[in-house]
């Protein structure tokens, strides 16, 4: 029983550093002030059933099979307001806080017209197992939170113009 | 009899009764014959590819699902400008896209007679970038060669108020278009 | 400049990609109603209520399936938005 108990935990902790993290996403009382909210909670379960949902047949539908594959957990919560400040920034330091180290910050613009994005990747050895992006306006706030093994370059083809590879090669600076 | 409805009768239902009967062949033959309407309608408001061809998959889903309210060849033609447009609109107010020009312009199978390519490539974001109802006002107007009094059935606004955004969207553009002459 | 003939050749039609019928039509069988109903005839007939769990299962899983399109439509879309900055930080400091 206590040998068992002992491996029981030997395999947690060994299975920990493998593990992705997931950001809590309870903002309590902000959905109320927004003019608009989209809230995308899918953990593994979820997303196993969704993959099942994709054809094989296209290979569009294939290409996000595989992306989907891979993960454990997409949450999303987007906010649009009726005016400017209408949530307390607060949110984003709490969202920022709850990052461990192996989180990298690897992109953080700010545009004159005050909107900024923050994109965090958790990368473990060479594999990143997290993604965290952050975006906010005066009227919107976005906060994004991909827990698994994410292939940007496979996310970048879902549409082939956006270059998104490039956001990962032009590392601005570490948190 | 007349000679019309004699014809009518000889020529057999038309694609559009065959897809209400569940002839898919017909419906496909529909897709081909408006896909090109409603893909540009949707790509001249995003002016980004991918998402466009996503817009036209949705609305010829939701035209398949709709079929038994289609009265006729006009109405099939007026209901796939109404409802693109409308979902054009709508999606822009979800996601609060950007209007990120795309250098996608060049990739699209036209057959733009423009003496001016990059001047019609400029137009093109420029007309991403107003705000939606304008955007699609002026491609139903330009693309579509619609009057004012069309497009307001189209969009439901009254036409007043669709010559307003009209002359505002024009003027925009002129305004913009000196500015990077 | 006459701007209403530049706007007129600017927003010519476009051709999308030949494959969008094919893709629209993969869809429809997909979701043709009356196969679906069919299908849930039959199986109501053959397997009772499991049908009823096979619906809803199929229900979930097309929420699901949209919500995953939701989600990575907005990560690529903040993304290309950061990506859009990086590339105009660049250029102006070029």
């Amino acid at each position: 029983m206590r040998k068992g108990m002992v491996l029981t935990l030997i395999f947690m902790f060994a299975a920990l550093p493998a593990s992705a993290q997931r950001i809590k996403l309870d903002f309590p009382g902000l959905a109320e002030k927004a003019a608009e909210v989209i809230d995308v909670t899918l953990d593994a379960q979820m997303l196993r059933l969704a993959s099942r949902f994709f054809s094989s047949s296209s290979s569009d539908e294939r290409a996000i099979r595989d992306i989907v594959h891979g993960l454990e957990g997409i949450y999303v919560r987007a906010y649009e307001f009726d005016r400017d400040n209408a949530y307390d920034r607060r949110i984003i330091d709490d969202v920022r806080g709850q990052l461990g180290p192996t989180w990298k910050r690897i992109v953080n613009v700010t545009s004159r017209g005050r909107e900024s994005v923050e994109v965090y990747t958790d990368v473990r050895g060479d594999a990143i197992r997290g993604l965290v992006v952050i975006a906010s306006e005066p009227r919107e706030l976005t906060i994004v939170n991909i827990v698994g093994s994410i292939d940007l370059e496979r996310l970048a083809r879902l549409e082939g113009q956006f270059g998104i590879p490039k956001v990962t090669i032009e590392v601005k600076e570490k948190k | 009899m007349t000679a019309f409805a004699t014809e009518a009768l000889l020529a057999g239902p038309t694609p559009l009764e065959r897809a209400r009967e569940g002839d898919h062949e017909a419906f496909a033959g529909i897709i081909a014959e408006h896909q090109r309407m409603v893909f540009s309608l949707a790509y001249h408001f995003f002016h980004d590819r991918s998402r466009a061809e996503e817009i036209a998959q949705d609305v010829f889903l939701q035209l398949f699902r709709n079929l038994s309210r289609i009265e006729s060849e006009s109405h099939l033609v007026h209901w796939l400008r109404q409802v693109t447009s409308r979902r054009c609109i709508d999606q822009v107010r979800r996601t609060r896209l950007r209007a990120v020009t795309l250098d996608d312009a060049g990739d699209l199978a036209g057959t733009e007679s423009h003496a001016d390519p990059l001047l019609g490539r400029r137009l093109r974001e420029l007309i991403a970038g107003l705000p939606p109802k304008q955007r699609v006002i002026v491609t139903l107007r330009y693309q579509e060669d619609l009057d004012p009094s069309e497009i307001c059935r189209i969009v439901g606004l009254p036409v007043n108020t669709v010559k307003s955004h009209l002359h505002r969207a024009l003027r925009a553009l002129r305004k913009q278009l000196g500015e990077t002459a | 400049m006459n701007l209403e003939n530049e706007l007129k050749a600017a927003l010519q039609r476009k051709s999308p990609r030949p494959d969008l019928g094919r893709r629209v039509m993969a869809r429809v069988e997909r979701r043709n109603p009356y196969r679906a109903i069919a299908a849930a005839l039959l199986l109501t007939a053959v397997l009772g209520g499991w049908t009823a769990r096979e619906i809803q299962h199929r229900r979930e899983g097309e929420r699901a399936r949209q919500e995953v399109l939701i989600a990575l439509r907005i990560t690529t879309e903040k993304l290309r938005t950061a990506q859009q900055y990086v590339h105009d930080i660049g250029s102006e400091r070029q």
